[in-house]
């Protein structure tokens, strides 16, 4: 909780300081607003009201990820931890291109802001959550038309891709495939170890003990949070981005990440059959699966080097900037 | 686009002020919230008649023209399942437990309880090889309104069988104003009365086992299972 709010009042702070620097030269309108910079008040404004209609939401959903309090769905989305604050980052870094951009309206951008109050104030609380992106979307199309909008799209991106919703619900009933995979090969791997193993459907019966590979250990969240995470890496590292290597990156990040889960529950199987509880614990609920997925995550940097050097570095030709190629694809 | 750079950043009042009067409107609606504690994730509704489903889920449901054999909770899939031996009441004197038709009934008791693998749980329970997969739509008049459009049931119907035993099994997530096998429908269904009335849709799985001859054909128990489903429907419309 104190994390975030930490991190707005410091964005605030600097908003209001780089607004008195930049106005600090100008003749002064009048003495009582000596030190508030006028040229920026609508912006801040806007702002101002965001955070008053945003701001608990937003402790929310933290509170929810940071103390997985939040249902098990919307914790599907807890690389919002780490995805807000870059996101946040990426808009500050783009306010000179924002205001060197042509005042232009795109009148989608009207109608995105009506559906959002609309989404804002009904009773659903992920048409609420959803409406956050497509408020700031409205805000970016209304002001600054397509332009400002594709300028912030990647920002924009991560906000609506970290927005709690019931999808990992509604595909829950399609992993049932993944999950025959998974229970199979780690019986695979457990037979040969020399452990007696049956598998049947979705169940691993170890020494008579019974291991269900439900769907919410099928690993998406892995899959999810290691593909968002990619995303910000691409952005944050500057790779030159060409299709070859999205080619090559995404693909490996979704394989990576189930090999990974495949290890994960074999080694739960083969805790809970040979009756090691607490390691049973330590990983499936305790920070043991924390740790897991971090070393997983960070194995995304040597994933993404690699894919980088089997695609070279000297073709500029194909490369384009991720910002040219999301403009490409909207 | 016709303004320059360097006034681009003064935006037109009007435009300005449009957006600044839609974020002003949510902002003092939701202001009182900041005092009451009122929002939207804080206010999910409530699942009403909890007792009733409560009561399905210890003593199971009693059907018009059914005898109940036996009734029990069991624990399926890390949750509880009433299941229930039934036979028609003509047969109560004579019928054994074996050729009984099993009536598992798991309404949703709480919240958070969703409705979400119940059929693979109940294979894993079993422990039986399923075939013949396919669906099986039937109707039954509208329990909220006599005039209004009959409900449709869009069940999955499959055969179940192991050494000991093969059965017809029809199978669904019941609620009151609809039903159907795939978890999806029921969702939508409780959004839009959540969006709408602010009112939970509770949901109770049925999985109807009825024994056949081993390796039965399904197709000609069709009529029997589309007839105990209605029966099934209209009784749980009833009682939620």
């Amino acid at each position: 909780m104190s994390v975030v709010s930490l991190f707005f009042w410091g964005i605030l702070r600097l908003v209001l300081l780089d607004f008195i620097n930049q106005n600090s030269g100008l003749p002064m309108m009048q003495a009582r607003f000596k030190r508030f910079p006028m040229r920026y008040l609508p912006e801040i404004t806007i702002f101002g009201l965001l955070l008053v209609l945003y701001t608990p939401m937003l402790l929310h959903w933290y509170d929810g990820w940071l103390h997985k309090n939040i249902s098990t769905e919307h914790e599907y989305f807890s690389h919002g931890l780490i995805g807000l604050p870059f996101a946040a980052y990426l808009c500050w870094n783009r306010r000179d291109r924002w205001l060197q951009l042509p005042n232009q309206t795109h009148p989608s951008g009207f109608i995105l802001l009506l559906i959002g109050t609309a989404f804002y104030l009904s009773n659903l609380t992920d048409l609420v959550n959803l409406s956050l992106p497509v408020m700031l979307a409205g805000l970016c199309l209304w002001f600054k038309g397509l332009p400002g909008f594709r300028l912030q799209a990647f920002p924009l991106l991560l906000v609506f891709l970290a927005t709690p919703n019931e999808i990992p619900y509604l595909i829950a009933p399609y992993t049932l495939p993944l999950q025959k995979f998974i229970a199979g090969t780690a019986g695979f791997i457990l037979v040969q170890f020399g452990m007696e193993v049956r598998v049947e459907q979705i169940y691993l019966f170890v020494n008579d003990q019974i291991v269900e590979v439900a769907p919410y250990c099928a690993g998406l969240k892995m899959v999810f949070t290691s593909l968002y995470v990619g995303l910000m890496l691409l952005q944050w590292t500057g790779t030159q981005i060409s299709r070859d290597r999205l080619l090559l990156f995404f693909p490996g990040i979704i394989t990576l990440s189930i090999v990974a889960n495949i290890i994960r529950n074999t080694l739960l199987s083969f805790f809970h059959g040979t009756g090691q509880e607490q390691a049973f614990e330590w990983l499936h609920d305790g920070w043991g699966g924390d740790l897991y997925s971090t070393c997983l995550l960070i194995l995304l940097i040597p994933l993404l080097r690699g894919v980088e050097q089997m695609t070279g570095n000297d073709e500029p030709d194909n490369s384009e900037d991720l910002d040219d190629l999301e403009i490409d694809q909207a | 686009m016709i303004s320059s750079p360097q006034d681009s950043s003064q935006s037109p009042l009007p435009k300005l002020l449009i957006a600044l009067f839609i974020l002003a409107i949510a902002t003092f609606i939701t202001l009182p919230n900041y005092f009451t504690g009122n929002w939207a994730w804080r206010r999910v509704p409530q699942l009403e008649n909890v007792k009733a489903l409560k009561a399905i889920q210890t003593v199971g449901l009693a059907l018009p023209g059914w005898h109940t054999l036996k009734q029990d909770r069991l624990e399926i899939g890390g949750h509880k399942w009433s299941v229930q031996a039934i036979v028609p009441e003509a047969e109560a004197k004579t019928a054994t437990l074996q050729d009984a038709t099993l009536l598992m009934l798991r309404p949703q008791t709480w919240q958070r309880d969703l409705p979400q693998v119940d059929w693979v749980d109940i294979n894993g329970a079993q422990r039986w090889t399923a075939d013949s997969m396919q669906s099986l739509t039937f109707t039954v008049p509208n329990a909220v309104s006599s005039t209004g459009q009959p409900i449709e049931i869009e069940a999955r119907f499959l055969r179940g069988w192991h050494e000991k035993q093969t059965y017809a099994v029809l199978q669904w997530y019941a609620w009151k104003t609809g039903g159907s096998s795939a978890p999806r429908s029921w969702f939508w269904t409780d959004q839009f009365s959540q969006l709408r009335d602010r009112r939970r849709t509770a949901w109770v799985a049925v999985s109807i086992l009825m024994p056949i001859q081993p390796l039965g054909d399904i197709d000609t128990h069709k009529p029997q299972a589309e007839a105990l489903g209605k029966l099934v429907q209209s009784t749980l419309t009833r009682a939620l």
